[in-house]
């Protein structure tokens, strides 16, 4: 079943074209991987799923449900605010960099919008966090303000943070690229575990070699287009278009 | 010796003066910054009515003297408007210093909240949290603490500007000063009285400093 | 906390230092005046029909400014006139920023302790005025009811110095205390009887006068203590100036007749 779909998405600031009829399908349980050099549009085309980015035309569908279609920078076929706020809900979000409340203690972070979104009491909602920053394996660290953590630390009670709200996927917006390199693995075993766990993942990133291993589905974009999609064999071993070569050639 | 002596026998009155200064500075103060929030959030709102509206409250507050409202709001409004004679004179003063005040605040106000990462506003937003809870549950509370040292910057200009009172027959510290002195003709009252707005700043600004360090450490 | 004590310490010791500190402005010896050829007056402008400006807003007229200016011209001194707030205005001897003040100075021994005063050049009263339908009746009523003055005025000091058991309620503008009065927060206002007469020209039905100080209220010019010779100096011209009929004219000019000049010199 297809757990996300876009028809034709585009997207432009002004005269610039940073999206053009991007067409991608996310099925349920898998894990895909975007790629690309940057100024791809792939973390706009990420941020446009969950309404970051306001498209400027397109559908998208989540489970197969209309969730938004624009045309021509306008919003047809609006829907009431609950259900669209139960789709958005479907989808939770990690950004690049981390964007943890530095408000909040650990434990805060993770507990607020279980309580504050879902209407769960504090008990309930502070239940459900301990158990997942425990396994994001900060147990630890539950009353620190995140000012106090490793950058990886504080992507994983970030991940934590998405998870709460018990999303239906997991959008992935370069995890691992604002990390000291040395951080970067506990953030990507967090993300293999969730993908071992069946969660729906689609995921920005450079880290090639997570692709190689979790992803169902790779995706390559150039130039605020889709240019190749197919399994991670597929793609890093016989790649097709002249740009995916070369972008290949230069990172690999 | 005799001088001092002087000096002491003025305490008393100089000291009342002082609870109506420093009673003033802190309720006019406090309603400055909560008002200001509220003006704060209206100007940076998407609502063009209110934004403009909150501007222009801004402007006007801003761009006509402090004095001059107070003179208007005790003595003027209430024969043009006698709906809105306030016959009390703290009562008149705090609403005109607190009017006031809450433009200053507006300003540096929406300054601290356009300073804060706007990837606050996007993690809220994708955890689906409304603009109403992400402002009180995220955004005011982090830019309190960048709002701790200007707020006590209005504080001790409050404190100064509260001595305009003296016009609608409030005794503030500097009026009750300079009856001393002329009832006494002599200058020699503006040393004490000084002394006590130098120790009113540094109690306050060591209360300030003392806040900012403890908002600091909530991060 | 320390590095505050000792700023404080630093503080009180420059402002008593200042204060100790003799008054910089020295006085020409040869000259009668701070500078000579000039007679630096002050006062507080804004007290009609005493001193005040004139509708432009910007020329001083009134009684004092026409007996000041007379006064310099006969001198043959050039009039300097400098505007001051009223509390203050005597400090302002002490430390020689003017000659003198000429600016309604009803003649009191506390002001005589401490400045050197003129005799009389025009009488005064003070006077208890409530809208007319008061139940004040005098001053021996207004026990309990809010009396506006200016501060620091005579008749703040006649209400500071009886006890009338009313509420003192003092402002820096006499004009204050006729929009208090007008907008009913003051229950009276105890003022020279010259001023009341002048602001409530128009409101005359409204507001009237319950009470006159019986002890009459002289007014002078007041110098720096130990200023002898620029006192007697005034002091003749004064003489001249009531003897050929002068003053009887400014006064019936702003006051309507001459009888608060009429045989007091």
């Amino acid at each position: 079943m297809s757990m996300i779909r876009t028809e034709n998405l585009c997207k432009s600031f002004g005269d610039l074209e940073v999206l053009k009829d991007v067409n991608v399908e996310v099925d349920t349980g898998e894990v895909v991987v975007v790629i690309g050099p940057s100024g791809a549009g792939k973390s706009t085309f990420l941020r446009s799923l969950n309404t970051l980015e306001e498209i400027t035309s397109g559908k998208i569908f989540i489970e197969d449900k209309i969730f938004i279609h624009r045309e021509n920078n306008k919003t047809l076929d609006k829907m009431d605010n609950a259900a669209f706020k139960a789709l958005l809900l479907e989808m939770g979000m990690v950004f690049q960099r981390f964007n943890l409340f530095p408000n909040k203690t650990v434990l805060g972070n993770v507990a607020l919008a279980p309580m504050q979104v879902r209407k769960k009491s504090r008990e309930e909602a502070e239940a459900i966090a301990k158990r997942l920053i425990d396994r994001v394996g900060l147990s630890d660290k539950l009353d620190v303000y995140p000012s106090k953590l490793s950058g990886g630390q504080q992507q994983r009670v970030a991940i934590a943070r998405a998870l709460a709200m018990e999303p239906k996927i997991m959008l992935f917006d370069e995890p691992t690229s604002a990390l000291d390199p040395e951080l970067v693995g506990e953030v990507l075993n967090v993300m293999k575990d969730l993908a071992r766990d069946g969660m729906t993942m689609l995921v920005v990133t450079h880290e090639m070699g997570f692709a190689r291993e979790v992803a169902d589905k790779v995706i390559f974009m150039a130039d605020g287009q889709v240019l190749e999609t197919g399994t991670p064999e597929e793609i890093f071993s016989a790649p097709k278009t002249d740009k995916a070569k070369q972008f290949l050639a230069s990172i690999l | 010796m005799d001088t001092l002596q002087k000096m002491i026998s003025w305490l008393p009155q100089l000291l009342d003066g002082t609870r109506i200064t420093i009673l003033m500075t802190i309720t006019s103060t406090c309603a400055g910054v909560i008002l200001g929030i509220f003006l704060a959030l209206g100007k940076i709102s998407r609502n063009v009515v209110i934004s403009k509206l909150c501007s222009a409250y801004i402007f006007f507050f801003r761009g006509t003297p402090l004095l001059m409202q107070l003179y208007f709001l005790y003595y003027a409004v209430p024969m043009f408007l006698p709906a809105l004679t306030i016959n009390s004179r703290f009562l008149a003063a705090f609403i005109a210093y607190g009017l006031n005040s809450a433009a200053y605040c507006a300003e540096f106000i929406r300054a601290a909240i356009q300073s804060i990462d706007h990837g606050q506003f996007e993690a809220a937003k994708a955890l689906g949290l409304s603009y109403g809870q992400t402002m009180r549950l995220l955004i005011i509370p982090q830019s309190i603490r960048r709002l701790v040292p200007p707020v006590g910057n209005e504080f001790i200009m409050m404190l100064k500007d509260v001595s305009l009172v003296s016009i609608i027959s409030l005794g503030d510290l500097t009026k009750v000063t300079r009856s001393i002195n002329s009832s006494a003709a002599t200058p020699l009252v503006f040393i004490p009285s000084m002394i006590i707005y130098l120790i009113i700043t540094a109690f306050f600004t060591f209360v300030f400093n003392r806040v900012e360090a403890h908002v600091a450490k909530k991060e | 906390m320390k590095k505050y004590v000792s700023i404080l310490l630093a503080l009180v010791l420059v402002l008593a230092l200042a204060a100790c500190g003799s008054s910089s402005n020295k006085k020409d010896e040869a000259s009668l005046t701070l500078t000579a050829g000039k007679l630096a007056v002050s006062a507080e402008i804004g007290y009609p029909p005493m001193e005040y400006f004139d509708e432009d807003g910007s020329t001083p007229i009134g009684f004092d400014v026409e007996m000041m200016t007379e006064i310099a011209k006969r001198m043959g001194l050039e009039l300097e006139l400098i505007d001051t707030a009223w509390d203050g205005i005597f400090a302002g001897l002490d430390s020689d920023k003017y000659d003198m003040v000429m600016s309604s100075c009803s003649i009191t021994p506390q002001r005589q302790e401490n400045y050197l005063m003129s005799k009389p050049y025009v009488q005064n009263a003070i006077e208890l005025l409530v809208p007319v339908d008061s139940d004040i009746t005098g001053i021996d009523t207004v026990a309990g009811k809010k009396v506006a003055v200016q501060g620091e005025t005579t008749s703040h000091d006649y209400l500071r110095d009886n006890e009338t058991g009313c509420e003192i309620m003092d402002y820096d503008k006499v004009i204050n205390c006729f929009d208090e009065l007008k907008l009913g927060r003051v229950d009276a206002v105890l003022t020279d009887s010259v001023v009341a007469a002048y602001y409530l020209g128009d409101d005359l039905d409204s507001y009237k006068v319950v009470w006159v100080n019986s002890d009459a209220e002289p007014i002078g010019v007041t110098f720096k203590k130990g200023n002898t010779a620029l006192c007697d100096a005034v002091e003749k011209v004064l003489d001249e100036m009531f003897a050929d009929g002068t003053a009887a004219k400014i006064a019936t000019k702003y006051f309507g007749d001459s009888a608060g000049v009429d045989g007091i010199r």
